[in-house]
């Protein structure tokens, strides 16, 4: 089971992810509003695993992203988008983010195919 | 010149409005009402989030929840109606956050794809307050009504440019 760090300046949808990701069997290590906190969070923590927030007030999911794989070249961060955003996608996964949900999040099997599709490939 | 309208924008938001009642937050909705143009006031309701879309487009959405919908919808998202008495507000005002944004992401994917809207702002929160319009200004409002509520959806449509 992985340990998570979720990044997202929205409550409801921290909650919502955390809710899915420990029914999963996850572990939350750290919950960030925003590119600081996550950056502090993930130097702080054993995290195998980050779902990110591609839009945010500030710095934007893209560039908060960026930040962690300066830190650490092999980080796990998967975007949690919303229709339209396509071209951010585009622009996160040549960043680096290695997979994306897109909201609105319906069901723990949505998330779960995402995680193992990267865990899978990582494991190959 | 080109240009849409602001009921056609109202109509784009409103169709994907009721797809996300009925499919994501499983809430029926009872009928849809329009509100007659003309209004000197835009009344919101117990929290309203306002979004400013612009680009080629350029355009304010307001959306405005009673206060049962509002909570039920939010319920939804996190899966539980058991809220920590201090989180309630927030949890609310970020229900009503990512309520707009998903829906004017589903209402205007082929807009931002065909570079119509460039840049869709992150909403602000507004919460039992009337909004005095600028004179001049046209607003489309729908109403869709649930059995916890009204879900009021406002466009205000500023200009027009060639797109």
């Amino acid at each position: 089971m992985l340990q998570v760090l979720i990044v997202d300046d929205s409550l409801i949808m921290r909650k919502q992810i955390k809710k899915i990701l420990e029914s999963l069997g996850h572990t939350i290590m750290g919950e960030a509003k925003n590119a600081e906190e996550a950056v502090s969070m993930y130097k702080r923590f054993r995290i195998d695993l980050v779902t990110m927030d591609i839009s945010m007030p500030g710095k934007d999911g893209i560039s908060t992203s960026r930040d962690i794989i300066a830190i650490d070249p092999k980080a796990k961060i998967i975007m949690i988008t919303s229709q339209g955003q396509e071209d951010m996608v585009v622009d996160a996964i040549a960043v680096g983010a290695v997979g994306y949900i897109l909201k609105p999040i319906t069901s723990e099997e949505q998330v779960s195919k995402v995680i193992n599709k990267v865990f899978i490939k990582k494991s190959e | 010149m080109t240009s849409i309208d602001g009921n056609i924008l109202l109509n784009k938001i409103t169709k994907k409005a009721k797809i996300f009642l009925t499919q994501y937050a499983k809430i029926d909705y009872d009928s849809i009402g329009t509100i007659q143009d003309g209004l000197d006031k835009l009344k919101l309701n117990y929290c309203s989030v306002i979004v400013y879309v612009h680009g080629k487009l350029n355009f304010t959405v307001f959306m405005s929840f009673e206060e049962d919908l509002l909570k039920e919808i939010s319920h939804t998202f996190i899966g539980t109606d058991e809220i920590e008495e201090s989180e309630k507000k927030d949890i609310y005002a970020s229900g009503a956050k990512e309520t707009i944004n998903t829906i004017l992401g589903l209402a205007f994917t082929d807009y931002i794809n065909q570079g119509k809207i460039s840049g869709i702002i992150p909403p602000i929160e507004l919460c039992n307050t009337t909004i005095t319009k600028l004179e001049g200004i046209t607003a489309f409002s729908k109403d869709l009504t649930t059995k916890f509520g009204k879900l009021s959806i406002k466009v205000i449509d500023y200009k027009e440019k060639d797109i």
